[in-house]
Formats: structure tokens, C-alpha cells, sequence
């Protein structure tokens, strides 16, 4: 498509970095590339609020080019081959510019002429939106040097940039937690929604919510133009300053690695007020609707085999080794927070609950309980590594032998009693070591074909009270993968016979 | 004998923790006409949701225990898709004790065969809707209920239908709580209710409390 028809099919608008440019008097008023005429171009009234601010600034340079940018920006209203359109919803160019492109984008062809690349880049990931169907056509052009029309092609991905200060230092261990009676909502005078422009630190221009992906008892999560990245946004029941003091500690730590979807800035309204956080998107579904659920798992992952957990188990243990070196604990180990993916990756969800100095994680989830704490008031509480630990070894059980928990549940609501009796569920013979309450039917056969090594350790875990750090499982876990690699044991998941030797 | 062999295929193949709902439902004279065909369509409905569920359809098992005359197993415990959901019709009498054992029953010998296939399972539920009062003895059933209630072995819902419902008898059954009165014949809601109930049960591991949906009660039950 030529640069003519392109102008003709679409609405085109201009902004002020293009007006000021030395070629755009003979784009514009000399019509050298054919198009004024074609189709008349938008001007947002704030260009000219723009130029003018310009015009009265102390740098000589700046208010030549914004005269004659201010002289095209008239001109071409008298003939009226421009018209200067005005949009309620933002005062600066830029956002209302955004603005205009989000809510019009499915029902006509957009182009915005500018020199500004962070604002075509922003243009640009609107089209890119995957979540949005039917969209129309976005192009965005730039003036060469020489006076020609050219499309603009995004160079990199861009990312949404760190808060000012970043610290690498771990966090601090506290034995005391936050005082909760210090809980104070903070007032809102708007919560974003689809649509909404929203503020991160370091970044003068909004991002936009698109599309609503997960709506929980404490807020919203949505999918913004920036394609990797989504915001939670809290209902205003939610918003406290403890909330705020602890997702500002969090942000000041880069712990936004692949898989740990960890708050990287904080967000803010078109008030500048507090209302939420964005982080990376995750990816997969979780561990408790798929590795736990037999017949989706199958489903889900056909062909996974018992390396293929093991593997699983290696990812996040890794995540987990990480976030307990910065003295991160998840605190409420929950397999509907931890998704798996095809190629065999972790995801960790929900991380604004994990437990950061003095914040405690309020949530509990009683099978991952370690048993010293299954009585106490975990809302306000700091859990210690050890703690975590018990949580952490019962997550790798539920994986290996997926979905069974390491003791037995069968009617009662009260995990807490039966994980306090500590009493295993599973048969481990060495030295006259057996767990007496014994799971029955398949269990016992998956169980029977772990390593030798692997059922030592659980059965250590689980019926001694032993607790491994996320290193020591790992070592464990590496011996094992190298055991199943090399066949000395099955690699099916779901055995349906018991393992004849004691190996 | 290995009680294993004796267990359908089903608890073998499919370890998905279980969840027990078993409908007690009166179908007594006086729950002719309009009442049973809203009965009926509530029931059609709650099966028809839990089959088509991902989830629900491999964790929810069902039971249905009708009670008129004479109490009467309609449906025992097994997988939803293999269940095709009765047409109740009425009979005299409102024999709510025998019905309320055989619920027991049937639901202990479901766990007992959950236990030997070493299938979890959470909390059992057992649902008693009746629209009088009963016309045999509720002694026996009442101190089973009680004891499973403060056992934290059973949640027990009941709910009375109409005015005539006796809410004091149901009131013996719901141990802490207070029994529900339906409002109208709101069978098609409290059914929803009881099914997104079922889902946030089985979206949780067993073992873990979840609390009941309050809020959601006002849908279809007087305050």
C-alpha cells in the first residue's frame, strides 16, 4: 500500500513532534508527499495548547521550531484541511493521543504521524493487543529527514522501567510483624477499569488496562498494551497503607524473574493515587487443576512422564532458592498459585501475599501447615525458613505422587489434626522404619516405584520431622532425575502395580 | 476378601478427591403439583451443571434418598455421568427418620469403599428438604447427625419448604447453625447455590475448612 492510499484508508492525526519538524512545512502546507487533501488530518487541541507553552519558553531554539509549527498548526485549520479535535478524558498530548487510539481501534484504520518514539511504541502495542479481536488497522508514520512519509517499525519490546531505586541487598528478617491495628484504607476517588489509563513509576505516559483476566475477592487483574505485562488493581475495600508500605518495600527489590511474577512497580490512577500494582505475565495453569487432577492432567500434558515432574520440581525449587536467599517466604504455599507450562516451567502467582520483613503473609493454606504452627493465628505472624520448609517438601510429594497428600484425608475437615499425629501415610522398610497408617489402591503403587532415596527422604520429612532447605531438595531431586534418566526406575506416572524389589 | 476387587473401576482409575452429596428430599402429598415439577427441575438442572463442570463431573458423587411413605434409595453414590437423574413423584406419609438412615448408610458404605481405594475425600454433605413434619421417629437419625455434625465428619443442610415445614425438627439437624425456609418455591436457586457451594469445596485441597456461602443463602432463603 503507497503512502496516498494508506492516508486515504485511514483517520490520521498529527502531534506536535511533528509539526516542529524542519521538514513539515513542505509535508504539510507544500503537500510534497501528496496527501493533504486525501483525507483531512485530526489535530488534537492540545498541540496547540502545547505549541503556545512552547512559543513563551526561555530556549530560542525550541520556540523558533514551535512558531512555525504553531503558524502549520493554523493554516491548515483556516483552509480547513485539519480539524483540531478535542478529548476529554487527558490534558497532555501524548495520553490523549492513547486514549483516542484505545477506544476507537476496533471501529476504524488509525494512523498518527509522529517523531516520538516512546509514543509510537506505545501506539504500536495497541495493535498488538492478542487479547483483542476484529481490531482494525494501526499504522503509525515518521518524517524522514529528506521530508518523506515512512512507517515507524518497533525496534525493541519495551519494559516497563524499574522504580528509581533498585536494592540487591536481602531483605531484612523481622521477629516482629506490622502491627494490623495500624490498618488504615486509603481514600479513591476512581478504580480503574477496562479502558482506564494507569501510571507506573518512572514513566510519564499511561499504560492502558485491556482486558479483565481475573476477578478476586481483593481486586482485578488486567491485561495492559504492554503485552508481557499485567496490573492488579485493588477494590477499594483493599487499599490500606499496610498494602502500600509493603508492595513499595517489594518493588525495591528486582526479584521479577522469569516465572516469579513479583510486583515491579507500583500503580497509580489518573489522581496519582495508590491503586495497585504491575508485575509479568504468567503463563500455564495451576499445579491444583492440573497436576492434581488426574484426568485434566492427562488431558493438558499427554506424553509427560515421571522426569517430566521431576523436572517441575527442579524449576521451582530454583524459584524458591531465590526468593528465600532475598528471606522471601511464600508463607502460604498454595498449588492454585503455582501454574506449570508445556515446556516443563513454573510460574509463581499471587506474590503480593508472600511474607517480606515485617509483612506477614495473611493467608493459609492447613495441608502445606507446618505441624508447630497448624494452631496458631497465621494472619498476624512471621513464619520462620523451616517452617517453610514443611511446606515446600509437601508440594514435591503432591507432585511426585500428584495430587495425594503426604497424610491422610479422608472426610474429615481437619487437616490440622491429622498433619499434628504426623503419622505418614506411606510404607518406607529400612531398619524397621514403616509408616503403619498405610494408603491404599493406586497411591501405594506410585509411591512404591519412587527411588529408594526419594521415599527415605519423605518418609524422613514426614514421619521424623526432618526439614530440607531448597538446595538439599534439590541435590535430592537432581540424583533422582539422573536415576530416571538412566533407567533405573519407572518413568510412568501413574503405576498400576507395586515395584517388585525393594529398590 | 480384598475389598479392592470388589470396588468399581472408576475409584480405581480416577484418584480425584471426592465430594458426597447426598439429597434427602421429601415427596410426600402434600409436595404434589407445583412443588415436585419445581423439585424435579431443580434437580435436572443441578445434575445437569455438575456433568458439565470439568472439575465437578470426576469429584462430585451424588445420592438421592426420597421420602413419602417409605424411604427409598433413587440414586446411590458413583460418578454423575454414569447417573441418570429420577423423576420423583409423591406418596403418603413423611417418613424423614428411615430416610435420614438410609442416607447415613448408603454414605458410610460410599466412604468405606472411598477409604479401601485410598481416594480422598472432603467433608461429606448431606442435604434434607421437606416441606412438614415427619411421621416416624427422628431420635436415631438426630443423635447420628449430631454426632457426625461435632465430629467434623458431615455438613448437614436443611431446608424446609413452605410454611408448613417444620423448621424446629429441621433446627435438630443442623447443629450450630439454624435450618433454612425456602422462599417459594426457589428450588432452581438454592440448587445453584448448592453447586458453586460444591465447586469452591472442590477448588480447595481436602482437609481444608471452607466456609459456607452465607451471603448467597439470602438468594433463596427467608432471613
Amino acid at each position: 500500500m503507497t503512502i496516498k492510499s494508506l492516508i486515504k484508508n485511514h483517520i490520521v492525526f498529527v502531534d506536535t513532534s511533528s509539526l516542529m519538524h524542519p521538514k513539515a512545512k513542505g509535508l504539510f502546507l507544500e503537500n510534497k508527499e501528496g496527501i493533504i487533501g486525501e483525507n483531512k488530518v485530526i489535530i488534537p487541541v492540545e498541540v496547540g495548547n502545547e505549541l503556545d507553552k512552547l512559543i513563551r519558553s526561555n530556549n530560542p531554539e525550541k520556540v523558533r521550531k514551535a512558531q512555525v509549527a504553531k503558524y502549520i498548526f493554523d493554516t491548515l485549520q483556516q483552509k480547513k484541511l485539519a480539524l483540531v479535535g478535542r478529548h476529554n478524558g487527558a490534558s497532555h498530548v501524548d495520553n490523549v493521543l492513547l486514549l483516542i487510539f484505545t477506544e476507537f481501534r476496533l471501529r476504524r484504520n488509525l494512523c498518527l504521524i509522529t517523531q516520538d518514539n516512546a509514543l509510537a511504541n506505545d501506539i504500536l502495542l495497541l495493535s498488538k493487543n492478542k487479547s483483542v479481536r476484529r481490531q482494525k488497522s494501526i499504522v503509525v508514520l515518521q518524517l524522514t529527514d529528506g521530508g518523506r512519509l515512512q512507517a515507524f517499525t518497533k525496534k525493541k519490546h519495551p519494559e516497563i522501567p524499574s522504580p528509581v531505586k533498585i536494592k540487591k541487598s536481602p531483605f531484612y528478617i523481622r521477629r516482629k510483624p506490622q502491627d494490623m491495628l495500624n490498618i488504615q484504607k486509603l481514600p479513591v476517588k476512581e478504580i480503574p477499569r477496562v479502558g482506564s489509563p494507569v501510571y507506573v513509576e518512572n514513566r510519564k505516559t499511561p499504560i492502558f488496562l485491556t482486558r479483565l483476566i481475573y476477578e478476586g475477592s481483593k481486586g482485578m487483574i488486567y491485561e495492559t498494551n504492554y503485552e508481557k505485562y499485567i496490573c492488579k488493581i485493588f477494590n477499594k475495600k483493599s487499599r490500606n497503607n499496610l498494602k502500600y508500605e509493603k508492595l513499595r518495600l517489594m518493588t525495591s527489590r528486582r526479584l521479577d524473574r522469569r516465572g516469579i511474577c513479583w510486583p515491579n512497580s507500583l500503580v497509580y490512577n489518573s489522581h496519582a493515587e495508590f491503586v495497585g500494582y504491575s508485575m509479568p505475565l504468567a503463563m500455564g495453569e495451576p499445579i491444583q487443576k492440573t497436576i492434581f487432577r488426574k484426568h485434566r492432567f492427562l488431558e493438558l500434558f499427554p506424553g509427560w512422564k515421571k522426569i517430566d515432574l521431576v523436572n517441575i520440581c527442579i524449576d521451582l525449587l530454583n524459584k524458591i532458592r531465590i526468593l528465600h536467599e532475598h528471606n522471601v517466604l511464600i508463607g502460604d504455599i498454595n498449588p492454585a498459585n503455582i501454574l506449570i507450562t508445556r515446556d516443563k516451567k513454573t510460574f509463581f502467582v499471587d506474590t503480593d501475599s508472600y511474607q517480606v520483613a515485617d509483612f506477614p503473609c495473611s493467608t493459609v493454606t492447613w495441608n502445606f501447615t507446618a505441624p508447630e504452627i497448624q494452631n496458631k493465628d497465621l494472619k498476624n505472624f512471621l513464619r520462620t525458613k523451616e517452617q517453610e520448609y514443611f511446606a515446600v517438601a509437601t508440594l514435591l510429594f503432591m507432585i511426585l505422587i500428584p495430587g495425594k497428600t503426604p497424610y491422610s484425608h479422608q472426610g474429615s475437615n481437619t487437616a490440622k489434626k491429622n498433619i499434628k499425629l504426623g503419622s505418614f501415610a506411606f510404607p518406607y522398610q529400612l531398619e524397621n522404619k514403616r509408616a503403619m497408617d498405610t494408603s491404599s489402591g493406586q497411591w501405594r503403587f506410585i509411591w512404591s516405584h519412587l527411588s529408594y532415596e526419594m521415599k527415605g527422604v519423605f518418609y524422613d520429612v514426614f514421619q521424623n520431622g526432618k526439614r530440607l532447605g531448597a538446595m538439599e531438595w534439590l541435590d535430592h531431586l537432581k540424583k533422582y532425575k539422573w536415576y530416571l534418566k538412566n533407567g533405573k526406575g519407572s518413568n510412568e506416572i501413574y503405576n498400576t502395580f507395586t515395584k517388585s524389589s525393594n529398590e | 476378601m480384598n475389598l479392592l476387587n470388589d470396588i468399581e473401576k472408576d475409584l480405581v482409575e480416577n484418584p480425584t478427591p471426592r465430594v458426597p452429596v447426598c439429597l434427602v428430599l421429601d415427596t410426600s402429598y402434600s409436595m404434589a403439583g407445583t412443588p415436585i415439577n419445581e423439585l424435579n427441575r431443580g434437580l435436572h438442572n443441578f445434575y445437569q451443571f455438575i456433568k458439565e463442570d470439568d472439575d465437578a463431573k470426576f469429584s462430585v458423587e451424588s445420592s438421592i434418598i426420597a421420602f413419602g411413605k417409605t424411604a427409598q434409595k433413587f440414586l446411590d453414590f458413583e460418578n454423575v455421568d454414569k447417573q441418570v437423574v429420577p423423576k420423583l413423584s409423591v406418596s403418603s406419609g413423611t417418613s424423614m427418620g428411615k430416610a435420614i438412615q438410609l442416607a447415613l448408610d448408603t454414605l458410610e458404605d460410599r466412604t468405606k469403599k472411598y477409604r479401601a481405594a485410598g481416594v480422598d475425600y472432603y467433608l461429606p454433605w448431606i442435604i434434607i428438604m421437606t416441606d412438614g413434619m415427619p411421621t416416624d421417629n427422628m431420635d436415631s437419625a438426630n443423635s447420628r447427625v449430631r454426632k457426625m455434625i461435632s465430629d467434623e465428619k458431615l455438613v448437614c443442610i436443611p431446608v424446609g419448604i413452605g410454611p408448613m415445614a417444620s423448621i424446629e425438627v429441621l433446627d435438630q439437624l443442623s447443629g450450630s447453625n439454624k435450618a433454612f425456609r425456602l422462599q417459594g418455591l426457589k428450588f432452581n436457586e438454592f440448587f445453584n447455590w448448592l453447586s458453586s457451594g460444591i465447586l469452591n469445596v472442590i477448588s480447595s485441597l481436602p482437609g481444608e475448612s471452607i466456609p459456607m456461602d452465607l451471603e448467597g443463602v439470602k438468594e433463596w432463603a427467608h432471613n
